[in-house]
This record gives C-alpha cells, sequence and structure tokens, in this order.
C-alpha cells in the first residue's frame, strides 16, 4: 500500500494545477456548508443565551415572536406600546417576583438605548442565570446618567464620565437628536455576549424627560425645556415597551399567562421565552434547511469536479497504467491508486475547508457580533459539524469509486497494450 | 535437466472476446534458459498476444503456457501478476516509462511491487538504487540523468532506462516488444549490443519481438510466428 501512496502522490502532485482547483472548489463547498450549519446553530445558542430565568415577557398585543425579537433581542421596533399602570398591576401581582419595565425606541449611534430602573441590574439574567456585572462604575442614579454595554464602550471607546447623547429612533442614520440632554456615563457592563452588549441603560424617566419637549415623534416647535428644569415636571411614565416578569414559582408560569392575557382595560401578551424561541426556529428552520441543503448541493459540485477531472485524466494515464501492470501491478492496485488520488483530495479539501472555516470565523467574529450580533465561537470542529464532514468524506469515497472501478476495467481490457 | 526449458507451450490456443477464430493456435515451443530468441512476423500475427499470454495478462481457453515450471493459466489472476512482477521484465516500443517519476524511481520501480527483485537487487548491488544506478551507467545512463524527469531524456535514453528496469533484480525473463522501432539505425544496433550483454550478464533469458529481420542475426534462435501458429489469423474477416 505505501508505494500506491507514493506513486498516487507524485502523480497527484504532476497534476497539480487542475488538482488544486479541484480541491480548491471541495474546501470552499466544505467551508460553506460547516459555515452555515455553524452560524445556524451559534445563532440559536446566542438567542438562547440572551435571557434567562425570565418567565414571562409582557408586551402590547401582537406575535410572540416579534414580542420576543424587540424585548430581548433588540431587532426590530415595538409597533406599540404598553400602560405603564399595567405595569404595576403585573409587579403587584402575589405571584410575581419582580418585573423589570423596559422603553425601547431610542438609539445611540445604532445601539439601542433601553429605559429601565434598577430593577435590570438585579434581577436580569442570561446564558446559564448570570447576573450583570460591571466592570468599570455603577449603575445611573440619576436622570442623565447611562450604563453602556461591553461592546458600546469598547466600540465608541468611552470611559465612566463621559457625555453622551441619544437619538430619537433606531439606526445609524437617525438625525433626531436629543443634543440638549446629554447623558453622563456611570457604568459600563461587564461582556455577556447577548444584545445588552449592544445597549444604552438609562432611567425611565430619562426617556420621559428627553421627550418632554416633543410629540409625534418630533420636537415640539418653539418649545425647549432646558435638562435643569426637567425635574419639576413628573418624569413618571405614562407608556412602557415591555416587562420581563420573574415568578415566585415557575409552576405558576400558565396562571400568570393568563392573567397577562385576560388583564381588563388593555389587550396584553404574556409570552414564555422558551416558546418564543421555538416559533421563531420553525420559522426560521425552513430556510435553514434550504440553505443547508443549497450548500450539500455545493459540496455534490465540487466532488463531481473531482470525479470529472479524475476520470478525464484517466485516458491520458492508460499508458501509465499499462507501465504499472507490467511491472507487477494488480488491477486491484490500479483501482486503489486512483481511489487514493480521490479519496486523498477529498480529505484534504475538507480539511482545507475547515482550516478555511476556521480562519474565517476567527476573522469575521468580531465583526458579526457587531454587527448581528451572533457570537460566532471561533471553534475549528464543534458540535454536528464531525458529522458533516464524515458525510462530506464518506459521500467523496463513493464518489472515488467511479474513477477506480472505471481504472480497474480499463488496465483489465488495456492490459500491457493500451488501445489508445 | 541439463537446459531445462524455461518457457513450454502445449496445444494453446487463444481467441479474443467476441471473436469466432483463434487468433494464437500454438501446438508446441520450447524456450531454453539462457536462449535469446528473436521472434518475427507481420503485423495482426498475434505478437502482442503472445506477450500478454508469457506475462500472465491473458489466458488461454485451451492448453497450457507454463514460465520456469509454473502453470500460468492454472495460477488465479492476483498470482499471475504477482508471477509477472517476479520473474519478468517488459521493455517496449515507446513510453515505457512512468512520466510523473524521475529517473531513478521508473528503474526501481519492479522492486516496489515485488519483493523477490527487492532482494534480488539488493545482493546484488548494496542496495536497490546502488544496483539500479550500475545497471544505468552499463546502459549509458549517467548519474547526473537519475533524478532528471524522464519527459526530459531522449527516445534512445528512454529505451535504455526501460530495459535498466527490465533487468533490475535479475529476473529470468526478459520481454522486449519492438524496443528499437522507435530508434534511428545506429541507435538500434547500439541498444540491441547493451540490451544483449546485460541480459547475458543478468543470465536472463530474452524474448526480443520485431518486425525488422536484419536485427536477428545477433540472436540465438529465430522464430517466425506465422510458423509455429497453426491459427490463420491473416484470414479473419473484419
Amino acid at each position: 500500500m505505501r508505494h500506491l501512496l507514493y506513486l498516487a502522490s507524485r502523480s497527484a502532485w504532476n497534476r497539480r494545477l487542475t488538482l488544486s482547483l479541484t480541491l480548491t472548489a471541495i474546501a470552499l463547498s466544505v467551508a460553506l456548508l460547516l459555515g452555515v450549519d455553524r452560524v445556524r446553530r451559534d445563532a440559536r445558542e446566542s438567542f438562547a443565551q440572551s435571557v434567562s430565568g425570565t418567565d414571562l415577557v409582557v408586551g402590547a398585543r401582537t406575535s410572540p415572536v416579534q414580542l420576543m425579537l424587540y424585548s430581548v433581542f433588540r431587532i426590530g421596533e415595538a409597533t406599540s406600546s404598553m400602560q405603564w399602570e399595567s405595569y404595576r398591576k403585573l409587579a403587584a401581582h402575589p405571584l410575581v417576583k419582580w418585573a423589570i419595565p423596559m422603553s425601547l425606541g431610542d438609539s445611540h449611534h445604532g445601539y439601542s438605548v433601553v429605559g429601565t430602573t434598577a430593577d435590570y441590574f438585579e434581577h436580569f439574567r442570561y446564558g446559564g442565570g448570570e447576573a450583570l456585572a460591571f466592570t468599570k462604575g455603577k449603575r445611573f442614579d440619576g436622570v442623565f446618567e447611562a450604563v453602556v454595554g461591553a461592546d458600546v464602550a469598547e466600540r465608541l471607546g468611552y470611559r465612566v464620565g463621559d457625555r453622551i447623547t441619544l437619538n430619537h429612533g433606531g439606526g445609524e442614520m437617525s438625525h433626531a437628536e436629543h443634543g440638549d440632554k446629554p447623558f453622563a456615563v456611570t457604568g459600563i457592563l461587564a461582556r455577556t455576549g447577548t444584545p445588552v452588549d449592544r445597549s444604552v441603560h438609562v432611567a425611565l424617566e430619562a426617556i420621559e424627560a428627553i421627550h418632554l419637549d416633543w410629540q409625534a415623534g418630533a420636537p415640539i416647535p418653539g418649545v425647549s425645556i432646558p435638562a435643569e428644569h426637567v425635574r419639576k415636571f413628573d418624569l413618571t411614565p405614562k407608556a412602557i415597551t415591555a416587562v420581563l416578569v420573574g415568578l415566585k414559582s415557575r409552576a405558576a408560569v400558565f396562571r400568570m399567562q393568563r392573567y397577562v392575557n385576560e388583564l381588563p382595560g388593555e389587550a396584553l401578551v404574556g409570552v414564555m421565552p422558551g416558546v418564543a424561541l421555538a416559533q421563531l426556529w420553525q420559522i426560521v428552520g425552513m430556510a435553514e434547511r434550504v440553505l443547508l441543503a443549497v450548500s450539500a448541493m455545493v459540496v455534490a459540485v465540487g466532488l463531481a469536479g473531482l470525479v470529472a477531472v479524475v476520470l478525464a485524466g484517466l485516458n491520458e494515464r492508460r499508458r501509465e497504467i499499462a507501465i504499472l501492470r507490467s511491472v507487477g501491478a494488480r488491477p486491484r492496485d490500479i483501482f486503489l491508486l486512483l481511489m487514493t488520488e480521490a479519496v486523498g483530495i477529498t480529505v484534504i479539501g475538507a480539511l482545507a475547508g475547515v482550516v478555511l472555516l476556521g480562519v474565517l470565523t476567527l476573522a469575521l467574529a468580531p465583526f458579526a457580533a457587531a454587527r448581528y450580533g451572533l457570537i460566532i465561537e471561533p471553534a475549528f470542529i464543534a458540535g454536528g459539524e464531525g458529522v458533516l464532514l464524515a458525510a462530506v468524506v464518506a459521500v467523496g469515497v463513493l464518489a472515488s469509486l467511479v474513477p477506480g472501478y472505471r481504472a480497474y476495467r480499463l488496465s483489465l481490457a488495456d492490459g500491457l497494450t493500451p488501445r489508445l | 535437466m541439463a537446459t531445462p526449458n524455461i518457457i513450454e507451450i502445449r496445444d494453446l490456443q487463444f481467441t479474443w472476446p467476441r471473436q469466432s477464430a483463434p487468433c494464437l493456435d500454438i501446438p508446441h515451443l520450447d524456450i531454453a534458459a539462457g536462449e535469446r530468441i528473436f521472434i518475427h512476423g507481420p503485423s495482426g500475427s498475434g505478437k502482442s498476444t503472445l506477450l500478454g499470454l508469457l506475462g500472465g495478462i491473458l489466458v488461454p481457453q485451451r492448453g497450457t503456457i507454463s514460465v520456469l515450471g509454473a502453470a500460468l493459466e492454472r495460477l488465479p489472476a492476483a498470482a499471475r501478476d504477482r508471477f509477472r512482477s517476479d520473474h519478468i521484465g517488459f521493455v517496449f516500443q515507446l513510453f515505457n516509462l512512468v512520466p510523473y517519476l524521475p529517473v531513478i524511481e521508473n528503474v526501481v520501480l519492479p522492486c516496489r511491487f515485488s519483493a523477490r527483485r527487492r532482494s534480488q537487487a539488493i545482493k546484488a548491488g548494496v542496495s536497490v538504487r546502488a544496483e539500479a544506478v550500475r545497471l544505468l551507467l552499463h546502459l549509458d545512463i549517467g548519474a547526473e540523468l537519475l533524478e532528471r524527469p524522464v519527459t526530459e531524456l531522449s527516445v534512445g535514453q528512454q529505451q535504455r532506462v526501460a530495459a535498466a528496469r527490465a533487468l533490475l533484480g535479475r529476473p529470468e525473463v526478459v520481454v522486449a516488444d519492438e524496443p528499437t522501432s522507435a530508434l534511428d539505425a545506429d541507435r538500434q544496433a547500439a541498444f540491441l549490443r547493451l540490451l544483449l550483454q546485460e541480459c547475458s550478464a543478468a543470465g536472463a533469458t530474452l524474448l526480443f519481438v520485431s518486425h525488422d529481420r536484419r536485427l536477428a542475426g545477433e540472436f540465438t534462435r529465430e522464430i517466425a510466428l506465422p510458423s509455429i501458429n497453426a491459427a490463420r489469423t491473416h484470414e479473419t474477416v473484419a
């Protein structure tokens, strides 16, 4: 077998240009396949990590998935708000251990601004139940104070004491500024790998304060209330976006959900994060499967190209095969020679694909995290990728049977004198 | 047995698939060890077929062909392949060499497939490579060509490299199929002289196939294939 490996590698090296192109195609296709799978898994992982210990997410009646998307993942915008009064009722409910009100809608350099209370830092949990921690500074205390997430601080270079201004509405291109009411950064949160890293947290009262002189999404002409005067107004919010609810007992979640859904006076919805996520994956699952199928097809195309290249080269190698036969190669050896080549290229191509993907994820992980909040694990092989990789190699071995068998037949038919 | 027969053919018939008439029908042929046989015949007279049978690539439908006392037709295919690499060296008309291997690797190729040839080469030289270099030098291939790609060699040099490969590890039989027909007259004579000389030195029996009877003078025996072949191959209708 060793001499066959030697011959196969020398022969392959002799045709290195065509074969390296084929190898590149396989490497790219494998990187694509594993990449799609990895992004899919990591997306699920980072979504699942984003919230923990929250039994219900409550908001104005909408689809559970949408409520989750904007309240927890900060994707999209709330279409309607819920009354402060409803939050008061929820928070006072005997089954409720804690309730975190959240007011969303403003932004800071594309990062969402979350209006909330001290309960947020007290009760919010992510990942496996970890609490939020500060790397620097402390919670906001006054109206014009802000706590920024790890990404915000890092990307914008904020330190405790810096002054920032918020923008009205979302998006990086938002032009309406709350420039007259700057905020002081009082704290920077430790990295969580969740949307918290990309949020700016202020007091609910601050959200009220910066909108005092606003109406219907625009500053009221001729009215300007300076920051030092806002305390003269009642800054209790009239409406918020959503409430994260933790219960004293998880067993009560259905009762609480019914209570929320039937709360008189306002159409609310209570969503269990796990259920909403399951729904989300159901919606996204179809697209994922299509993506995976397309990537699998790309791999198949790569392997078909390999078979085509090896088969096409076979005719030119009939003389070579006859020579090997004359020095004692069995037809079985010829079969193995061709198999070795095709399988070798599949394996090397697959490994190159793994390395390529590893390098790409390392290079793109910061971008994906900053831009899409997607935490890509910089692993070379993770989760079910081994299975996918094994499947690629298995299909490669099967495909290699084609040139192997053809060479076997040719070596039998040609013997020592190829009929060219 | 004073001069044992190295090749014995009895009542051999071989018919190619999908043909009605046999291509070869040789009632009797003996070749003694150490003979230098010149086999000639027009194209289509079954020369290549005979070589295929001797090499164990083809199997006769009838009769027996034994080499070194082994009846090839009775051996399983893998054993015939092994027998070929152990005992027979081949030189063909053209394109004898594996294009992606350098000169030296082409010469040692049989020793990669045959343990017997390897051990005999080591016995003759110090190592397989040393013996290969020695044979190449005898065949006028200098050490400076050893690592060259074979594609850089002239046709004459290629044929001599092929001869060295056929002789390495002292196979009992060397079969040369029109090895000189691609060479000009001067080089034909020179190649033939070297081949004969090295076959005697190695004690190999040489079967030299050619349609060019001018070369026959150098051999111990001349066999006209049509004269021993009872099959009337020329009359087969295409």
